[in-house]
């Protein structure tokens, strides 16, 4: 197919450029987030400095089977998502729709095993404040961890509800033959965002489940 | 060929996964939060390099990444330098009228 029956906006001099800058907008939107999370974990790192110990307990009364099974299921909903777009640039529509559908699946499995988990923390009186259910000299650290812990699980998943709501769109035009000719930008900008959440991810399980656990 | 690295990426992010998981459990001396943080910045670079195709992306993105991680350094290491360097923490002097 030739460039020039690609979709394009009068302001780009080819759908290469196009596609160029849609790119760049979404690693520039991302660079944002990165910044905005780093205020998060430079948060976490001073506490932690100032209560290991505190911190620590609070590592070990994590779900930390639940954190890993999670931590799988958003790795290969972000592999999914990138065969997808493999198979968008291809032109196989149906293997580009079977793939949303996993990643999607996926995503409401992760998000639904976390909706669990804080149920459990709920029950288990580790919401900080008044009844707080860890007790001893370092119950104040490990309150200052679960303050950590539900800020940045939240902020997660309010990131991951934003991106199913994208990965439904996607899947939506791509049922209409919006990808069928070869333009496959917004497939790849959306993988984008997806993958990066998976990446918040990568770095909160280990601060929240993993260092300090064996202490 | 894409699909190949594909699946090796998967693997291999599951793989350090699975190293990291270990490590934490087995391992309690000082070096294991170092080893599980370094397997957490190789799963990064296999989702950015593989899954976000960072390497075939605009140059626009390169700059932009760049620029983060140099932001990030600064935003982690000079705000963290006072902190963590500091060795004696004063109690504040409370005056009562």
């Amino acid at each position: 197919m030739s460039d020039a029956a690609l979709p394009r906006e009068l302001q780009y001099a080819s759908p290469q450029h196009q596609a160029g800058a849609a790119l760049a907008g979404m690693w520039l939107f991302l660079a944002t987030e990165v910044l905005f999370f780093g205020g998060l974990f430079f948060a976490y790192l001073f506490c932690r400095h100032q209560h290991p110990a505190g911190f620590a307990l609070g590592v070990r009364n994590t779900e930390l089977v639940t954190g890993t099974v999670n931590t799988v299921l958003l790795l290969s909903s972000s592999a999914v998502y990138a065969a997808g777009l493999l198979a968008a640039e291809a032109g196989r529509r149906r293997a580009l729709l079977l793939a949303l559908a996993v990643t999607a699946a996926l995503g409401i499995a992760f998000l639904a095993l976390k909706g669990h988990e804080w149920l459990d923390d709920f029950h288990r009186h580790l919401f900080p404040g008044r009844g707080f259910g860890l007790h001893g000299p370092h119950a104040g650290g490990a309150a200052l961890f679960f303050c950590f812990y539900f800020v940045a699980t939240g902020l997660h998943a309010l990131h991951m509800l934003g991106g199913l709501g994208l990965v439904g769109s996607i899947a939506w035009r791509a049922r209409r033959g919006a990808f069928d000719r070869g333009w496959t930008t917004p497939v790849e900008v959306v993988g984008l965002y997806w993958s990066f959440v998976d990446c918040v991810w990568l770095v909160l399980f280990p601060l929240i489940y993993l260092i300090g656990r064996a202490a | 060929m894409k699909g190949r690295r594909l699946l090796l990426g998967w693997f291999g992010a599951l793989a350090l996964v699975a190293t990291e998981v270990a490590v934490a459990l087995r391992f309690p001396g000082w070096a294991a939060p170092a080893i599980v943080l370094g397997c957490c910045v190789a799963a990064l670079l296999i989702v950015g390099l593989v899954f976000m195709r960072l390497p075939s992306g605009p140059p626009l993105a390169h700059a932009f990444v760049i620029a983060v991680l140099f932001w990030l350094a600064v935003l982690l290491g000079l705000g963290g330098m006072d902190p963590f360097t500091r060795i004696d923490y004063p109690v504040p002097v409370t005056r009562h009228p």
